[in-house]
């Protein structure tokens, strides 16, 4: 399933405007009766809770983990630069293991969310052999692993 | 070509870099004297998180955002500065891209000396927010050549807004965006052309270089009002 995060930049880079900002919002709120916009727009957290709905069987340490990543990615949007963050696709594997995954011009990178304990980067060079893995607990720093994720 | 009145609201120049600055550095950079005597007005932001998940106990967390500089309502400027992008805006008023690229620039690097380094540049954006004032006798056909359509029954009950993103013809690093939206303004009716252009930069730290890519902007985004516009606005603007 591909998550798109390009409508989240693009509604944050919209409302930078400090002379029609305000006018933006008005198009963009879900109550306002006469709005013409794009059903697309979406919050990080409401794509957290889609993932959190499309599977239900998630242990309590994948979802800990996934509220993690996604508070990372919203501080990335709030405090760094909304253009950091980038559309990812992600599944459940056979081994009840949660892929985040991105497959760029630079190769795959990974996030494996295993159901034990376990949390795991992974980067894989389409033209080259560079290769990294990583593993992380649930005291890791979110943040900078989430940079990673988007890096390539 | 040029018009004699402008219909440019406010123009946002913007820098993406790599690195991620931290808030002492940013606060350093709004405590340089000249900075904080032009930006008297200093912004904090602040974002406040409460989140609950399978009943456990709600955890809560408080980030900050950068800072948000203001000058004084005369000069209209603001400086949005953040971990990883730097904001340049010139509100209200308009001034010619010569003097607000140079002077964008010249806070550019009094940001990168308080960084202590060149910071690596990924993306540079030009944005120009155009308000185009619309009397009663005039439909939005006859002023801009984007905009989108409605029946009969609809067109007075919903405001239009129409987004369109696009690789622009003969620059493939260049992401062009194109927004126009009715609305209305202190002045009267109009319609908002705003228009946005990202420049992708791989991990550019040579300054020269960087504002070298802000100039392409311009011309493109010259090129793309002149071609939103049509010439009965042109003639408008023109009187």
């Amino acid at each position: 399933m591909r998550n798109n995060f390009e409508h989240i930049i693009f509604k944050e880079r919209i409302f930078q405007s400090d002379i029609f900002g305000d006018q933006y919002r008005e198009y963009f709120d879900e109550n306002s009766s006469s709005a013409f916009n794009n059903p697309l727009f979406e919050d990080i957290d409401v794509l957290l809770n889609s993932i959190l709905l499309k599977y239900p069987n998630l242990t309590t340490f994948q979802k800990d983990i996934l509220v993690k990543l996604f508070d990372a990615f919203n501080n990335i949007r709030t405090q760094i630069d909304p253009n950091r963050l980038q559309s990812f696709e992600y599944c459940f594997n056979n081994d009840e293991e949660l892929l985040l995954y991105r497959s760029t011009e630079s190769g795959l990178t990974n996030i494996i969310i295993n159901p034990d304990e376990c949390v795991a980067y992974s980067f894989i060079g389409k033209n080259t052999n560079k290769r990294i893995l990583k593993f992380y607990d649930s005291d890791s720093d979110f943040e900078l692993l989430s940079l990673y994720f988007f890096s390539y | 070509m040029d018009l004699k009145r402008t219909p440019i609201r406010e123009i946002i120049f913007t820098i993406s870099f790599n690195e991620t600055v931290d808030i002492t550095t940013i606060g350093k950079f709004k405590n340089l004297p000249h900075i904080s005597s032009q930006f008297p007005e200093a912004f904090q932001g602040y974002h406040a998180d409460i989140k609950e998940i399978d009943g456990k106990k709600p955890r809560t967390s408080v980030s900050h955002d950068g800072y948000i500089l203001k000058t004084n309502k005369i000069e209209n400027r603001i400086l949005h500065v953040r971990g990883g992008s730097f904001a340049f805006h010139k509100i209200k008023d308009y001034e010619k891209f010569d003097l607000l690229s140079k002077e964008f620039e010249r806070y550019w690097l009094d940001f990168e000396k308080c960084v202590g380094h060149p910071l690596s540049v990924t993306m540079i954006s030009v944005r120009y927010l155009n308000f185009i004032e619309k009397n009663s006798n005039e439909s939005r056909q006859d002023l801009v050549n984007v905009y989108p359509s409605f029946p009969p029954l609809l067109s007075d009950k919903i405001n239009g807004f129409i987004h369109l993103k696009f690789k622009y013809p003969g620059n493939e690093f260049v992401n062009a965006n194109i927004v126009t939206a009715d609305t209305k303004d202190d002045i009267g009716e109009g319609i908002i052309l705003d228009i946005f252009l990202n420049r992708k930069i791989n991990n550019e730290q040579d300054g020269e270089k960087i504002f070298r890519y802000l100039y392409d902007l311009r011309e493109i985004k010259n090129n793309l009002f002149f071609n939103c516009v049509t010439s009965h606005m042109i003639k408008k603007y023109n009187q």
